[in-house]
């Protein structure tokens, strides 16, 4: 430990150079607001600025494009919050309870709420990376294809039920996504998929423009439906003018003891996801939103629009940014798309992660864990100060502000893959999105379950692929037998306990 | 009938993807999962979920204003404009429209309101971020 901690005191000189601050200051910056930006996302981002940092030393370059990406997740949380447009993935789960605090006249302290459960979640993950990185990734490593498979469905008997109050409508949500994410490439064989001879369908339907559309495109014909009956110089949201300020945006002691069990364990848990390879923030964020859906003192209320279901995924996806750097850094596997560009740009300087990169180049490692913290405290910075800036888009009249995301949206979707056919599948998408909504049905779960579902069709392939066709596999490994257990407790137990209640209700009258 | 619309045509659509999954793509390959693995199952779950919704029936929509189409009306509009003039001058001409036309700005309001998105969008995604942006056939795009 006091090793550990003379090698973070050395990594905090390497960090606290003016230089070194200075690269972290511009990647939380550019981070925050390429995160805010639809369309764009950190490993866009992260692929944009990389040859900004060729002429850096490779500390200074890493530095920072790893500042960049945890920054992009707290900017992603300020579209979805205010505007209901996740800037990446990982914000979609913010979404659902941020776009709702903000109708209800709380952006202010719903983006408070954000940058705090980020923070935590983030220090939670620096605090685990620095201490238990190498062992963290020791048991990402026992997470094979069949163990990824089952955690994956364990995920998906928690989606359909978890945001709509019908079940069956959540779950058709959900089969819709599954269908979805068909399209394209065949990840089992390779061939192509559903793609009705459409070149630009070849190799599935792009995320980004999905999601622009299902939420933010979707978003504007439901405003345009509302708002203009209701009066045509109405902002967004009731935002009086002390809402905008930042004193009003604090958490009071209440709210931020509310809050902070839940990004205690999000942290803890999105920092165990970004250790898994192939996980990612995406998936922590769901996964922390799902536990706080299940075992936090206000569970229930998630998705009505309550700061627990902002600061569940926000913790998530900050720790496991920093998660996600364990087996980067320690083993040379990156946990996601974006580590995959970072590990590409480590290679570019002639350095090799795994093991030997501790002992051997112990200035750029130590120096970014304790850049991580530092560009942690810079973000929270930036993003409070941008606070009273961001919220007056809520004052802007709905008959510009309509207009001006529908731009925004096009522009996104297109910046994606450079092609018209994005911008398509975005207003389709929106279309489809619209409807969704106008009949109560439930569209986190089809963006979640789209998501998740290529890593489960990967995982269950590779699983019998090992297996040479078997279903052994599932069961002979502990932790996948485990996870599909709890999936038998979850889905078996509601059934059971309502036939155990209606048994102890007809005995009782005969009593 | 219209609140069974959209079930009903998620159990076309899931019959579709089941056959192709069964029969063109196939569940099992030579000791592995084959590319018709994931079709045929997120089809049968679309399916059970779309009967019991069609049998249960589902608490109608109300009447939807054709304003709410006003976004995909433009959006088409910019679509359009992009292949001859360009996607950002079409982007900038579709603010313009919805802006003076439908929202009923005075002309010289509308066309600053329409100005400072469109120099926005230019200088984030062109300058900055260097999104290659289609031209049009009328600039030679």
């Amino acid at each position: 430990m006091t090793e550990i901690l003379s090698l973070l005191g050395s990594g905090f000189a390497v960090a606290l150079t003016p230089t070194n601050l200075m690269y972290a200051t511009i990647g939380a910056a550019m981070g925050l607001i390429v995160g805010a930006m639809p369309g764009i996302g950190s490993l866009a981002g992260i692929a944009l600025l990389l040859p900004l940092t060729f002429k850096l030393d490779p500390t200074g370059a890493i530095i920072m494009l790893a500042a960049l990406y945890y920054a992009n997740m707290y900017g992603g949380s300020f579209s979805a919050i205010l505007l209901n447009i996740p800037g990446d993935s990982p914000a979609v789960m913010t979404a659902v309870d941020g776009y709702k605090l903000t109708r209800a006249g709380k952006a202010g302290k719903a983006l408070f709420t954000a940058i705090v459960a980020s923070m935590i979640g983030g220090t939670i993950g620096m605090v685990i990376l620095t201490v238990m990185g190498p062992l963290l990734a020791d048991v990402g490593l026992r997470f094979g294809p069949a163990e990824m498979a089952a955690v994956i469905v364990l995920a998906f008997t928690s989606i359909g039920w978890l945001l709509g109050e019908s079940p069956a409508k959540g779950g058709l949500a959900t089969a819709l996504g599954l269908m979805l994410a068909c399209v394209g490439v065949d990840l089992a064989r390779g061939g192509s998929r559903f793609a009705f001879g459409l070149p630009d369908l070849m190799s599935g339907i792009t995320f980004v423009p999905l999601v622009i559309g299902m939420f933010g495109f979707s978003q504007v014909m439901i405003l345009m439906k509302d708002f203009r009956s209701q009066g045509q110089d109405r902002g967004l949201a009731d935002v009086g003018r002390e809402t905008l300020s930042i004193r009003r945006s604090v958490l009071s002691r209440q709210e931020f003891l509310r809050i902070l069990p839940t990004a205690g364990k999000s942290g803890l848990l999105g920092t165990f996801v970004g250790v898994l390879p192939g996980a990612g923030a995406t998936m922590a964020a769901f996964l922390c939103y799902v536990l706080e859906k299940r075992t936090g003192r206000d569970g229930a209320r998630l998705g009505e629009g309550v700061y627990e279901g902002v600061a569940a995924p926000e913790a998530g996806n900050n720790a496991a940014a920093a998660g996600t750097f364990a087996p980067l850094l320690s083993l040379g596997i990156p946990g996601g798309g974006t580590t995959a560009v970072l590990l590409g740009g480590l290679m570019m300087w002639g350095l090799t992660p795994g093991p030997l990169l501790f002992s051997e180049q112990p200035e750029f490692c130590w120096g970014l864990i304790a850049s991580m913290y530092v560009g942690n405290i810079i973000c929270v910075f930036v993003a409070i100060a941008m606070i009273p800036f961001v919220t007056n888009i809520l004052r802007v009249p709905v008959r510009i502000v309509a207009p001006v995301i529908t731009a925004v949206c096009v522009v996104g979707a297109y910046s994606v893959d450079n092609t018209m056919f994005d911008v398509v599948v975005m207003l389709a998408a929106g279309l489809v999105g619209f409807f969704l909504t106008q009949y109560a049905y439930p569209t986190a779960p089809l963006l979640l379950a789209f998501v998740l579902a290529p890593i489960l069709e990967r995982s269950s392939s590779a699983a019998f692929e090992i297996s040479g066709g078997s279903v052994s596999i599932f069961y002979e490994s502990p932790i996948a037998l485990g996870f599909l257990l709890v999936i038998a407790a979850i889905c078996l137990a509601p059934p059971a306990l309502k036939a155990a209640r209606g048994l102890r209700r007809t005995k009782q009258p005969g009593e | 009938m219209r609140q069974k619309a959209i079930p009903a045509l998620v159990l076309l659509m899931s019959a579709y993807w089941f056959y192709s999954g069964w029969f063109v793509y196939g569940v099992w390959y030579a000791g592995g999962l084959g590319g018709g693995f994931m079709p045929v199952l997120s089809s049968s779950l679309a399916a059970i979920f779309a009967i019991v919704l069609l049998i249960r029936g589902d608490a109608a929509a109300g009447a939807i204003p054709w304003s709410a189409f006003i976004p995909v009306a433009m959006v088409a509009l910019a679509v359009t404009l992009s292949h001859a003039i360009g996607l950002l001058p079409a982007v900038g001409v579709m603010l313009f429209v919805w802006v003076w036309l439908l929202e009923r700005y005075p002309f010289g309001r509308a066309l600053v309101i329409a100005a400072g998105p469109t120099l926005a969008i230019y200088g984030v995604f062109r300058l900055w971020l260097q999104v290659p942006f289609p031209t049009g056939a009328l600039f030679g795009g």
